[in-house]
């Protein structure tokens, strides 16, 4: 008898929990800010009468950002290498993205990168004394529309 | 058989001058050797004492540098002391400092000092309070070499501050 009640009671117990647990219902929400991480040449340093080098890279590494939105990456440069021995010298100096030159670029997703390379012209070489020539570029980087 | 004893103990003699003759020369190169391999550096890195250690993650370090985008900053209305996660990744190769400056009055409200690679900022003290609202900023990130302080490539990260 005593076992039956203990049966019945535990049976009761476990239909009470059941019925509270389905009572109601729990909505949990979670916002991920939008960030990201953007991956820049690091210096602009040429080795004399080097017509053309590999500049680096840009590339998104971490993409977290809205639908409708991009990663847009300029570049800010007066274009001009300065001598860095200390003499008075500067030379004029395109950044490339393939044949073009790299104005800005869009990205929205991780991994997305631009290939960029440095040309001099050979006269302008000719005309500069002798040493390493280097600038520096700063990375204008902004979350836009990507429909702008 | 006192003979015996006495070349015995001149011979230890002999071999304990030779060990410690031997240990100073070993030490005195070594000494020698970390002098020569410790330069002067004539570059003086101006650290900011509150940035702490991020956890890192694992990675290789890149082929340029790291630079964090911050879509928008949130920050409390009304005050100066306020609390942001400005962050010079891990793997880096300069640190960076940073320059926050409100782009409609070309107003700079913080400047950082400089911050290792691996380590942020995450209390820092405007110049100003602000009301609340939107203010479109830039985060400007300039750079220095880690070994010699030369300016490397910056960043300016266009950010909008919501202040609430």
């Amino acid at each position: 008898m005593k076992k039956k009640r203990a049966v019945a009671g535990g049976l009761l117990l476990v239909l009470g929990i059941a019925q509270s647990v389905s009572a109601g219902t729990t909505t949990v929400t979670y916002h991920v800010d939008p960030s990201y991480m953007v991956l820049v040449p690091a210096n602009t340093t040429i080795p004399f009468n080097e017509e053309s080098v590999n500049y680096g890279k840009i590339r998104i590494e971490e993409a977290q950002i809205e639908e409708g939105k991009c990663i847009q990456v300029e570049l800010i440069s007066d274009k001009k290498l300065k001598n860095q021995s200390g003499k008075e010298g500067e030379i004029p100096y395109e950044i490339l993205a393939d044949t073009t030159a790299f104005t800005k670029a869009r990205y929205t997703t991780a991994g997305e990168e631009t290939v960029l390379g440095i040309t001099i012209d050979r006269e302008s070489w000719k005309k500069a004394p002798s040493g390493s020539y280097a600038d520096t570029v700063t990375f204008q980087i902004s979350y836009v529309d990507a429909t702008d | 058989m006192n003979n015996n004893r006495r070349k015995i103990g001149i011979g230890i003699a002999v071999c304990a001058c030779i060990l410690l003759i031997g240990a100073g020369l070993y030490l005195t190169r070594n000494n020698k050797q970390e002098t020569q391999e410790s330069p002067d550096s004539a570059f003086v890195q101006d650290l900011n004492p509150d940035a702490s250690t991020q956890e890192a993650k694992e990675s290789d370090p890149p082929e340029g540098i790291r630079i964090p985008g911050y879509p928008s900053i949130t920050i409390p209305a009304d005050t100066k002391d306020v609390t942001v996660n400005l962050m010079n990744p891990e793997g880096n190769p300069c640190y960076f400092t940073f320059t926050l400056v409100l782009k409609d009055t070309d107003e700079t409200i913080y400047q950082s000092k400089m911050v290792e690679p691996g380590k942020a900022i995450t209390q820092i003290t405007l110049s100003k309070e602000l009301s609340a609202g939107e203010y479109p900023a830039i985060l400007k990130i300039s750079t220095a070499a880690l070994d010699d302080g030369r300016a490397m490539n910056g960043a300016n990260v266009e950010t909008v501050l919501k202040v609430q």
